[in-house]
């Protein structure tokens, strides 16, 4: 708003101050306190102008810190279950790309719009009762702006979904070939893609350009109404100064805050297409943390028998047969409510996960003030025999075996089970990837466990755990 | 340093006609757009000091033509400079990539500086930003403020002199201050942007195990402090940014005071008639107009540059020897024997060899089995046998003859390798199918589905036309596996290598799968198979075992 109030202040100013010159004869030092107004307008517009963009990501940016909160809240609250069903990459993406998309909708095109809705009839009005012949030339040609913005918006809209569409799997055409260009090279088909690309990379710019000449149009009209309108009024206004209608004060005046009555409407269709995005993703957030509302049921698991305190069990069938679904629904990952609460279980999942970080980091979480007498007991009954605490392991597990990936997993269970006291023990398949000898080791770590008091259930399939289970469970098999 | 900006440059500028036309259409654009204002300011003026339109007839007629023109070149402008930047991607992106080809895969690794396929991808893509982004604004404002400074210069050479003085001062301060905002934003706001991207994606990741051990509430914190690091620097660098565009607003109006001050002293003292004033004060509004377009050029041409030298280093990388494969005159249909003798293999930029002293015989029908621990080399033989490397030193002989002696291609369809991970193609069976036989018919394609025992899967989601999806995930590992065993055997290789087949396969389905697999084969009584395997385990299905140290 002061930024405008400048403008008007800036061409007030300037028109003022040339026909006194100019038309009145006046001397340059008799009007100079126009001058000192016309410098006074331009530090003003200039403040504003700073102002705006310091202010505009200080709003987004508080926004856009609570939503990734709620955004990640929402993930946790529906749970491990959910996330697999969608794409690890997706979510990501979403939570960090299609957030800060919401830039250009919250920092530039809100402000606009309200701005637009402020200060163009403002503009229109002052132009109005300064000229009002020009006023009438403004209030017919400005609901055109709109008007085309909105045609031209349909016309384009499903083309310029295919534009998009085009140039991403132009993208990940070109990605594609190189990805698997070993394979090609082996199949001898290397040399074919150098023509293949070059095809497609014309055909793409062909189906572009098409777009392009449409999408343009749209920029083209815009800016033909606005100059042909400032043209319109230029002229009006010479002729009706010829004839002495108006004054060139007035005159400049308005020839110079005409475009400026174009100026707001014209950036809001700029900033439109580009909040379109953060709407898009803004809805797909928003879709998240609703979704995080539903109530669950636990789910029915049945031929399961109450694990009690003290026993051991095993749980084995065929693979697909759903034994991992068991733990899912017991600790309530999938869309039920959990049966076991985290807090009284040490799960370790079939999936090995490991973080960049220390051995020993690994295994009682970055950070955490650690019991070493535990953490020593932990590590011993998960045969974790041959790696240093303080060995590094890469991001994913990327510097250690499978098989060493899978007893730090463990002792992180034990380590757990141990300190938290918890009364469950679960374990997917925690052998699978261990030989005979650090197996049996763990096996019968799990025995004790058992007689400690916990109740220890293990997926697996291989005898060396069934063998000494005090309860086999079979699932899958009728 | 200039050099390289040079070279940087040339790499990203279209060579045809289409991209100097629309330099033209964008400076006739912005005259389009400071004429208007300036004619129109005359016209008024004027208008007020006559009493006859015969004295406005050509200011008339140049308005409106300003006014058509403003929009016309615009749109010229647009249409002219993207169809050309488009043409020059078409160009550049099959260069780049023969110029890739050698280097895969042995030299994937030496390509540089944490390559990724994807930022190739994207680097090229920007290269179009340099004639859009940069030359056409910069060159826009430059030429537009060089003509009104002459002609105002012409009018009054004092108000000239302050208005080349404003727009200098635009250009070395204004615009360099916009630059140091985005250098900021490269060195605060990227790195900051990376890390919490890493942050939640582990946390997506890894969202069971956070959550089953109660580590989730420090992660979310951790999240939360580097969200609240980024909100600040993004803060700092708009500081910048909005600093830089604020003083291009205070030097339009310093040069409208100008011209208005220096202006009214000669209309005053009759060196200038009063109906140029108008334009005097009013011009500079257009033109730092045009200047404060052209001010994202400079972060837009950082983007570029480091981008074009990353592609350019691409483009000028030499092969290096061991990925250099000579072809010869020979052509090899059949073979009686392939030998390996004492072998060495180093990938380029290496001090050490992967591995050598490799000794190995392939005769028709027999299947050998490549052991040993892994990072042993086995992998690197498989390149230096399937020709995707040469060898650093011994000897490799196809029926007694060193293999340069052949011609490459004949050897290459003799010879096939299945990798470790084979690449799924996004797209559907058949379309994965047809890369090792363009003109197999569809039965053909079948038939070779049932033998690797994967039709009646695919037969019951969509056929031939089942989409794999990206990277092939809606088959499973050992289903890749399948399916690139059936590329194999489309291309009919004489010499079959498998890599590690069960690498991306559950223990406990891996024995499975690699008795299919030699199942499969059997039946081919001349193929030789090299099957590539760090367990020992399967000795039992081959004829020979040879276990690298």
């Amino acid at each position: 708003m002061l930024g405008s109030a400048a403008t008007i202040t800036i061409a007030w100013a300037a028109s003022f101050f040339i026909s006194q010159v100019f038309i009145e004869h006046a001397t340059v030092k008799s009007v100079s306190y126009s001058l000192g107004w016309l410098l006074a307008g331009g530090t003003a517009k200039a403040l504003t102008i700073w102002l705006q963009e310091v202010m505009a990501v200080r709003a987004t940016a508080a926004v856009k810190l609570e939503l990734r909160k709620k955004f990640f809240e929402a993930v946790n609250r529906l749970g491990p279950g959910w996330v697999a069903k969608r794409s690890v990459a997706e979510l990501n993406l979403l939570a960090t790309v299609g957030l800060d998309s919401l830039d250009s909708y919250f920092a530039k095109y809100l402000p606009q719009v309200v701005y637009t809705a402020l200060v163009t009839p403002a503009f229109v009005l002052i132009i109005w009762f300064s000229d009002f012949s020009s006023g009438l030339v403004l209030l017919l040609t400005l609901p055109l702006v709109p008007i085309f913005m909105i045609l031209i918006g349909w016309a384009t809209r499903s083309v310029q979904q295919k534009q998009l569409d085009a140039l991403t799997s132009l993208s990940r055409h070109f990605l594609e070939v190189l990805r698997g260009l070993t394979t090609l090279k082996i199949f001898d088909r290397a040399k074919s893609q150098v023509e293949i690309l070059t095809r497609v990379s014309e055909e793409h710019r062909v189906r572009t350009m098409k777009v392009l000449r449409l999408t343009f149009l749209s920029g083209f009209a815009l800016e033909l109404i606005s100059s042909l309108a400032v043209a319109l009024i230029a002229v009006s206004i010479g002729l009706r100064l010829l004839s002495g209608d108006i004054t060139l004060a007035v005159g400049l005046f308005v020839l110079l805050l005409a475009p400026d009555a174009f100026l707001p409407l014209r950036q809001v269709g700029a900033q439109f297409h580009a909040s379109a995005d953060g709407v898009a993703a803004s809805t797909g957030i928003l879709d998240v943390i609703d979704g995080a509302r539903a109530k669950r049921v636990a789910a029915a698991t049945p031929h399961l028998p109450n694990f009690e305190l003290g026993h051991f069990y095993a749980i084995t069938g065929p693979s697909g047969a759903g034994k991992s679904t068991i733990f899912s629904n017991l600790l309530g990952l999938g869309d039920t409510a959990p049966v076991l609460s985290f807090d009284e279980s040490a799960w370790m999942p079939q999936q090995n996960k490991l973080f960049a970080g220390t051995v020993v980091e690994n295994i009682v979480g970055i950070g955490v003030p650690f019991d070493s007498t535990k953490l020593d007991l932990a590590i011993r009954r998960a045969a974790l025999d041959d790696l240093d605490g303080l060995t590094l392991v890469g991001e994913n597990g990327s510097s250690v075996s499978g098989g060493q990936a899978q007893r730090i997993c463990a002792a992180r269970a034990f380590y757990r089970s141990l300190n938290e006291k918890t009364k469950f023990l679960l374990l997917d398949e925690p052998i699978s990837a261990l030989d005979d000898e650090r197996a049996r080791v763990l096996v019968e770590s799990l025995t004790l466990f058992a007689r400690e008091g916990k109740a220890v259930v293990a997926i697996s399939h291989q005898a060396a755990i069934i063998s000494v289970a005090d309860q086999v469970i079979e699932v899958g098999v009728v | 340093m200039f050099r390289s900006h040079r070279q940087n440059i040339r790499l990203g500028i279209p060579k045809d006609g289409l991209f100097k036309l629309g330099l033209l259409a964008s400076v006739l654009q912005g005259l389009s757009a400071v004429a208007l204002l300036g004619v129109s300011a005359w016209l008024i003026s004027r208008a007020a000091e006559v009493n006859s339109i015969v004295y406005l007839g050509i200011a008339i007629v140049g308005v409106r033509g300003f006014a058509v023109g403003r929009a016309t070149f615009r749109y010229l402008e647009r249409i002219l400079l993207h169809d050309s930047a488009f043409r020059m991607l078409a160009k550049r992106r099959p260069i780049l990539f023969s110029r890739l080809v050698p280097f895969f895969p042995g030299g994937i690794a030496q390509l540089g500086r944490g390559e990724t396929l994807s930022r190739v991808v994207s680097d090229v893509d920007e290269l179009q930003n340099l004639p859009l982004r940069v030359i056409a604004p910069l060159l826009q404002a430059i030429s537009i403020s060089l003509a009104s400074i002459v002609c105002v210069w012409l009018l009054l050479p004092s108000v000239g002199f302050l208005l080349c003085a404003a727009v200098l001062l635009g250009f070395l301060l204004a615009i360099p201050l916009s630059a140091r905002s985005s250098r900021q934003s490269d060195t605060l706001i990227s790195p900051l942007k990376a890390q919490l991207s890493d942050l939640s994606l582990n946390l997506i990741e890894n969202q069971d195990v956070y959550l089953a051990y109660g580590w989730m509430p420090q992660k979310m914190d951790e999240l939360r402090e580097t969200d609240i690091r980024l909100r600040a620097a993004v803060s700092k660098t708009n500081t910048s940014t909005g600093i830089g565009l604020a003083l291009l607003s205070l030097l339009a109006t310093l040069a409208m005071l100008s011209g208005a001050w220096f202006g009214g002293l000669a209309v005053e003292s009759g060196r200038l008639q009063g109906v140029w004033l108008a334009v005097l004060v009013l011009l500079p509004l257009a033109i730092f107009e045009l200047i404060q377009n052209a001010q994202p050029a400079v972060s837009a041409y950082r983007r570029y540059s480091s981008s074009s030298g990353r592609v350019r280093e691409l483009l000028e990388r030499e092969i290096p020897d061991s990925l250099k494969i000579t072809t010869g005159a020979l052509t090899v249909r059949n073979f009686e024997s392939i030998d390996l003798q004492s072998i060495s293999v180093r990938y380029p930029g290496a001090e050490v060899d992967a591995v050598s002293g490799v000794n190995l015989r392939i005769e028709p029908g027999k299947k050998l089995l490549l052991s040993g621990e892994s990072g042993s080399g086995k992998s690197s033989v498989a390149l230096v046998l399937s020709r995707l490397m040469n060898a650093h030193s011994g000897l490799y002989l196809i029926n007694g003859k060193p293999v340069e002696q052949f011609d490459f291609e004949s050897v290459n369809k003799l010879i096939g390798l299945v990798e470790q991970n084979p690449t799924v193609f996004i797209g559907d069976v058949r379309a994965n199918l047809l890369i090792a036989k363009p003109d197999a018919s569809d039965p053909e394609l079948m038939a070779i589905l049932s033998r690797v025992g994967l039709w009646k899967m695919f037969e019951s989601r969509e056929g031939l036309d089942t989409q794999l999806g990206d990277r092939g995930v809606l088959i499973s590992g050992g289903e890749a596996q399948r399916l690139a065993l059936a590329r194999a055997l489309l291309a009919n290789f004489q010499v079959l290598i498998l890599d590690e087949p069960t690498a991306n396969v559950d223990a406990t389905q891996a024995n499975r799968l690699m008795e299919d697999i030699f199942d499969i084969l059997r039946d081919d009584q001349s193929r030789a198979i090299v099957l590539i395997s760090h367990e020992g385990k399967y000795r039992s299905l081959v004829d020979l075992e040879i276990r690298l140290p």
